[in-house]
């Protein structure tokens, strides 16, 4: 009976080392890059370049999970131990920026994508470089939509609308002309952006989801449940959806760039020309989509400025772009590297170089996430028939205000509360 | 015996064997997918049997999503949270049993409002904590709260106030000093239930889920079940992949569990006959 | 003597500097918390917060999400606490009623389900109820019965999460209930079988009141259990559809990590104990009552 309690105490030894240990794995580090899941990955396997086109520099890559990255840049920064640079995802840019963690970012290239720029500018300063870009268009199937009648897909939500109630007409039971996964926001977000007013209004410290802009994408986003050319699926009711839109289940799915490499990994090489993409359609032709991607950010605390810009313009340029793309499929922020192969040659590719060319930023703010989410929240409501447009409209409005009464706050005591742009860059003003 | 006896006793063997069926056929179906290719586990309804097993699903989620790390993460975790639990929770409730102290009422009552404290809850303030001390991602972000076990004291005290005080007595007027009466007859004595507690705490550790996600960011430093999770974010829809993840988030603690039933039930037991 | 009583102290020190550290300081902080707007923009600048009273707790009132959720909650504990309680019981006694060499194999078996992980056992069930491919629909189809939408409809959903929980949940008072059951005094039955009453008489008029205060304590066990219902809905189904699975826990959760409104967050845990408080206290009471027979 006494070995039970040496065990005990021999356990007990083991877990104190362990403990003690778990602060000893850091190797000093040149350069410390925060960067998120697959691209982080990536990153690794290009450092090496890096140190050797800069002698005597050392690398650091630590990999962040998609769903905890936004937690961890924030905690870092609030105990002031951020990384040097960081990849930082579109949508969190603003939170850093609003804590005063992030350096102004220099001129890399002039090629960028106008609308990539643009989400990393507050009040007219640049606090990121857009490292890859991202945004939503349509996957469809050519076959099918050449059975009902049309060689390609539609430029206007009507001729949509016709195309989906036509193809409708030759598919069987439980088979839908579009996907549009209710637990995703984005697909909304693109039908609001392509209506002329914004969501927000008063440099973003009002709701202004009772617009008749929204109103109307809303409405035409409910049609499309209600009409039954979409089920109301969450995707992770999906068991594999490259193999279901193979199957003919979905003619038209709304995604992004990451899809063409996910298809070609799950559908066989024959079945290559049974997926095609296009830009997306508008109320009345062509229409905006979303801009989204990762930018790299140098924070403020850093003692390697220098290294970290060296870094960065290694980075983007075309090699490691390029080479980016082989890695994750991630699209180049930088118009120029499109020019090469094998991003020029790619066919699916080429619906998003023209989407890329169309696109509205959203509102930069901290808000911008938690807002998105209560509007896919409160259009499930609607596409389920619970609710109406405008009564959920006008609630969701009185929503946004409460969460953004804090915001008001703050921009009412900022110190430079003069003048203030349309699209709430005066977070910056207090950059110094 | 008579017929109504009979048919009594097949319907409870009958019903037995369903309820088991239906606490283990998920598990099985889950084990058995997570051996199957990808085309047979993702064309409609999988099917019961892989036709040809493999282990690619396996290897992928070893390979490529690291479980391996993962599950020394939470080996770790586990093993330095029922070392510590059992430690505390020996000596404070062997304590509370048998030791006159001034201020012992209290330090029951307080155990006692422990019990009835949902540490979830408490998070929020957790976080903050750790994150002011720099121990956000550190092993001890999940051993020291765990280690603050109030069931675990509970169930040594309560087993400690079934041992005849005279024992310890006895020592007593032997002269020994407390520690020693400690290690050399009440740890002894206690060995079982300290087992018990031990096996318990290390499961629940094992299959812990809120507070490891929120004090693990970093990556590679996460637990078995919160990279699970964080994988079935991006992959849920690689059924073969995440069933195989599943699967081996599960067998360690069906394998702990088998193999230390004896102490494991025990302490299942002892929780629910104190107080 | 005196050494003695300091012993005592020395023994229990560890164990309280853990709790005042990791349980009694966090408790007060969230309530501390909960009456500040704590959140992004107290992080950037403390001139920022806020102490702002009871304002998080108004807010609460006529939230809608926080009154779903606190639905969702209480339906998951009012139908998967008595449910669960039944299974227990049942099983329990089933188990005690067969011949010994049977019993180990048969209580393994429905304990399994205790031992392993929430995260892992929400993913197998998910693929289980998927609608179109999942073997719950595919049974259900073979009995020539419909294909309920589990996971995609908001009166389905919350109903497939409960039983995910009972299932998982059962095996661990069927131990409880059985070695409960060991204890009632063979005496009991024999005498009320001279008196000539049935199986039924004698599960109802023994076993059941005999088991009593067990039932009642594990009823709190399990009401604390659910009521802190977060990993099932977190992977089964995110919170949705249309919010009907959203925990209080996993609003607590979204709103403090992933919006950062710690005050808000914190309003919801400080709720959520004291509403837990509130159980143990109608649970302690109505056991009170049982005694007393």
């Amino acid at each position: 009976m006494r070995s039970a309690f040496d065990r005990a105490r021999a356990l007990a030894a083991l877990g104190a080392a362990m403990l003690a240990c778990a602060g000893c794995t850091h190797a000093p580090c040149g350069l410390t890059v925060w960067a998120i899941g697959s691209e982080a990955d990536a990153l690794e396997r290009m450092v090496p370049g890096f140190e050797a086109s800069h002698p005597g520099s050392s690398v650091c890559v630590q990999e962040l999970a998609w769903s905890s990255a936004q937690a961890r840049l924030l905690s870092a920064v609030a105990a002031g131990d951020p990384p040097d640079v960081a990849q930082v995802g579109d949508t969190d840019i603003a939170m850093l920026v609003t804590l005063h963690a992030l350096r102004p970012e220099r001129h890399i290239a002039d090629d960028f994508f106008p609308g990539a720029l643009q989400v990393t500018r507050f009040d007219g300063v640049s606090y990121g470089v857009p490292w890859y870009v991202d945004t939503r268009l349509l996957f469809y199937r050519p076959d099918i939509l050449r059975r009902a009648g049309f060689d390609r897909p539609a430029r206007t939500w009507n001729g949509w609308l016709k195309q989906m109630r036509a193809v409708r007409r030759i598919l069987g039971p439980g088979q839908y002309a579009l996907l549009a996964p209710t637990n995703e926001y984005e697909f909304l977000e693109v039908l609001a952006l392509q209506e002329p007013a914004p969501m927000l209004r008063d440099g973003d410290r009002y709701s202004n989801f009772t617009s008749t802009s929204f109103q109307r994408a809303l409405s035409f986003y409910k049609s499309l449940y209600q009409g039954h050319l979409a089920p109301r699926v969450d995707d992770r009711q999906l068991v594999n959806l490259w193999w279901e839109m193979a199957r003919g289940d979905f003619v038209f799915y709304v995604s992004g760039p990451w899809n063409i490499g996910e298809f070609r990994r799950f559908l066989p090489p024959r079945d290559e020309d049974l997926w095609m993409t296009a830009p997306m359609p508008g109320p009345d032709g062509p229409g905006v989509s979303i801009i989204g991607g990762s930018d790299f950010v140098v924070f403020r605390a850093s003692h390697r400025v220098r290294l970290a810009r060296e870094f960065i313009r290694y980075m983007l340029a075309d090699e490691q772009q390029v080479r980016l793309y082989e890695l994750t499929g991630d699209l180049p922020a930088r118009r120029g590297v499109w020019r090469l192969p094998p991003l020029s040659t790619d066919i699916k590719l080429q619906a998003f170089r023209s989407q890329l060319e169309r696109v509205r930023p959203f509102e930069a703010i901290p808000e911008w996430d938690e807002i998105m989410d209560g509007m896919r929240r409160m259009a499930a409501r609607v596409a389920a028939g619970d609710a109406t447009v405008r009564g959920a409209t006008a609630r969701f409005d009185r929503t946004v205000d409460g969460w953004l009464a804090k915001r008001r706050e703050f921009l009412a005591r900022s110190r430079f509360p003069a003048a203030m742009p349309p699209r709430g860059d005066s977070l910056g003003a207090k950059a110094r | 015996m008579s017929l109504r006896t009979r048919t009594l006793r097949a319907g409870t063997y009958l019903g037995l064997t369903g309820l088991a069926g239906v606490t283990l056929f998920p598990l099985l179906w889950v084990t058995s997918i997570a051996l199957m290719r990808a085309p047979e586990a993702a064309a409609g309804t999988p099917p019961l049997w892989p036709h040809h097993p493999t282990l690619v699903n396996v290897i992928n989620i070893i390979s490529r999503q690291h479980l391996g790390r993962y599950f020394f993460n939470s080996i770790v975790v586990a093993t330095a949270t029922m070392a510590l639990s059992v430690l505390v929770a020996g000596s404070a409730g062997y304590a509370l049993a048998r030791v006159e102290f001034r201020g012992r009422r209290v330090v029951s009552w307080l155990v006692m409002l422990g019990v009835l404290i949902p540490n979830q809850a408490l998070v929020l303030p957790l976080f903050e904590m750790f994150r002011t001390v720099h121990l956000v991602n550190h092993y001890a972000a999940l051993v020291l709260p765990a280690a603050a076990n109030p069931v675990g004291i509970v169930l040594v005290q309560a087993y400690m106030r079934g041992i005849p005080v005279e024992i310890l007595d006895a020592a007593r007027i032997d002269g020994a000093s407390e520690w020693r009466i400690y290690r050399s007859i009440v740890v002894p004595l206690m060995a079982p239930m300290l087992a018990a507690v031990g096996v318990l705490v290390f499961v629940v550790s094992w299959n812990d889920f809120m507070w490891p996600m929120i004090a693990m960011q970093q990556e590679g430093m996460q637990t078995l079940p919160v990279a699970l999770a964080a994988i079935d974010r991006e992959h849920y829809q690689d059924i073969g992949l995440m069933a195989a993840g599943a699967t081996m988030t599960m067998l360690p603690m069906v394998v702990v569990f088998l193999a230390s039933q004896r102490y494991y039930l025990r302490s299942v037991i002892a929780g629910s006959l104190t107080d | 003597m005196k050494r003695k009583r300091s012993t005592g102290a020395l023994f229990v020190l560890p164990a309280l500097v853990l709790l005042a550290v990791f349980v009694f300081i966090p408790l007060i902080g969230v309530l501390g918390l909960s009456l500040t707007d704590f959140g992004v923009y107290s992080l950037a600048d403390s001139a920022n917060l806020h102490v702002i009273g009871a304002a998080n707790y108004w807010h609460l009132l006529r939230d809608r999400e926080a009154w779903q959720a606190l639905e969702t909650t209480l339906v998951v504990v009012v139908v998967g606490v008595p449910a669960t309680l039944f299974l227990s019981l049942v099983s329990a006694l089933m188990i005690e009623s067969i011949a010994e060499r049977w019993r180990g194999m048969f209580r393994t078996a429905l304990f399994v389900p205790v031992v392993c992980s929430t995260v892992a056992i929400a993913i197998s069930w998910r693929y289980l109820l998927n609608t179109r491919f999942g073997l719950v629909n595919h049974l259900l189809a073979l009995l020539g019965l419909g294909a309920p939408d589990w996971l995609g409809s908001p009166h389905l959903a919350i109903l497939a999460i409960t039983i995910v929980v009972v299932w998982k949940g059962f095996g661990y008072g069927m131990i409880i209930v059985s070695a409960a059951r060991k204890e009632i005094p063979d005496e009991l039955y024999d005498a009320a079988r001279i008196e000539g009453a049935g199986v039924h008489q004698r599960l109802l008029r023994i076993t059941v009141p005999m088991l009593a205060p067990t039932l009642g304590l594990l009823a709190l066990l399990d009401v604390s259990g659910y009521w802190q219902l977060f990993a099932e809905p977190y992977v089964l189904t995110q919170g949705g559809p249309l919010g009907s699975t959203t925990s209080l826990l996993l609003l607590m959760y979204e709103r403090g990590f992933r919006w950062w409104r710690w005050g808000a967050a914190s309003a919801i845990a400080v709720a959520l104990t004291a509403v837990m408080w509130l159980f143990a206290w109608v649970q302690r009471h109505t056991r009170a009552g049982w005694r007393g027979e």
